[in-house]
């Protein structure tokens, strides 16, 4: 198959999967997965986060 | 000279100058090209502003700085000036937090800015949810910018470009020697997205406490626990700063010494061999580098200015990072899982012959 087809056409399923885990939320865990190890490590590393 | 000898590119330019109007001809010739390809302003850009190795250094620096601010100020020393300017920087990029980022780059970094979508896909997978957005990454960034992040942005790859840096000369291991040491990190990948399903599938059932308590601390994350890019940016800042203590999710054990001998061998190989992890043991590049073969960026060889197939100078060969041998590509689309989209081979082609494509 032609390699442009296959590129636009996993463009898609990746948008696609992106936009459906942003309406779900999935960013939300993803920041909480950052804010575990920061809260986790933070008085180990005085300095203030974000 | 013997008329049989074959004559050298500098000796066979000489004597096409000499030939009459030989320097108008080729003139004419290049003014006929087609100017406005993405090449051609790459190329005018790279050679008229700076070379592509040191805008490289610079793009490399700058992203190391953006996500590991707050490690700079614990290496310069703390400094409530250039912590706020730098912390500023952190909010200005609060979507580094949210999405994951298209290279290996280890959660709970020292203050780090963001995670990479490996760590994601092991994180969420072993959970027993599907990582849409890490898949969504894993797909649209090699697709638009092919390998582009691992060789431009990557933190580790930084590291090991750093290490490269040093007087010691660089060696070049044997195809087969690569081609074998390099199957290491598709071994690594499938077995980490092995146990990342089987227990994020045992998790889902909610029958996962035997196989958990079985893997240990390979059930979070398989192969952040090993990763020596979290043993760089994570262990290491850590020990330094607590002066050999580590934090409680932390542990002196065996597996901390298999973590630090494994980062040790990797930063000692890349003093001689350039970026050893990225071509040997990074699943975050095989992956990419998977995807990256449909990917709109290439970079092409042509068969004419390619010296009409005759040129050996290999300078292509010596200056890929992760030692591709595009002289052993076939003319056109140069596709290789392990190019990084460095463009040092396109810089340091004598005769113009390779060439950045979107299409």
């Amino acid at each position: 198959m032609n390699r442009r087809v296959i590129a636009i056409t996993l463009l898609c399923v990746g948008i696609s999967a992106l936009a459906f885990g942003l309406a779900i939320g999935q960013h939300e865990l993803v920041r909480s997965w950052l804010q575990f190890f920061s809260d986790a490590y933070a008085p180990y590393f005085p300095w203030p986060a974000p | 000279m013997s008329n049989d000898e074959p004559r050298s590119t500098e000796e066979k330019r000489r004597i096409r100058d000499r030939l009459p109007f030989s320097r108008w001809k080729h003139s004419l010739l290049e003014r006929t090209r087609p100017h406005k390809t993405l090449h051609y302003w790459v190329k005018k850009a790279f050679d008229e502003l700076l070379a592509i190795r040191i805008t490289r250094f610079i793009v490399q620096l700058i992203a190391f700085l953006l996500l590991f601010y707050a490690g700079i100020t614990f290496v310069l020393g703390y400094d409530p000036l250039a912590n706020t300017i730098l912390a500023g920087i952190g909010y200005l990029i609060p979507l580094f937090g949210y999405i994951p980022l298209p290279f290996d780059m280890p959660h709970g970094a020292a203050q780090g800015t963001g995670t990479g979508f490996f760590e994601i896909i092991q994180l969420i997978g072993q959970a027993g949810m599907f990582p849409f957005i890490a898949l969504g990454v894993l797909l649209i960034v090699p697709i638009l910018v092919s390998r582009s992040f691992c060789g431009w942005i990557c933190p580790f790859g930084f590291v090991q470009d750093l290490c490269s840096l040093t007087p010691i000369r660089t060696r070049y291991p044997s195809k087969n020697t690569d081609k074998q040491l390099g199957n290491i990190k598709y071994i690594i990948l499938i077995v980490t997205l092995f146990v990342a399903t089987w227990v994020g599938l045992w998790t889902f059932l909610g029958i996962q406490q035997d196989l958990v308590d079985a893997l240990g601390p390979f059930s979070t994350a398989f192969w952040s626990v090993l990763n020596p890019s979290g043993t760089f940016f994570v262990i290491i800042p850590y020990l330094w700063i607590n002066r050999g203590v580590l934090p409680p999710p932390l542990a002196w054990t065996s597996l901390m010494w298999i973590r630090l001998i494994f980062l040790g061998v990797i930063i000692f190989i890349a003093l001689f061999v350039r970026r050893p992890f990225c071509r040997w043991f990074c699943p975050v590049g095989a992956v990419l580098g998977l995807v990256s073969q449909f990917s709109f960026l290439t970079v092409s060889r042509t068969a004419t200015e390619c010296a009409g197939g005759r040129c050996d100078s290999q300078t292509c060969k010596k200056a890929c990072p992760v030692g591709i041998d595009v002289m052993d590509k076939p003319y056109g689309r140069i596709y290789s899982p392990d190019c990084i989209m460095c463009l040092d081979c396109v810089a340091k082609c004598t005769h113009d012959a390779i060439k950045v494509e979107y299409s």
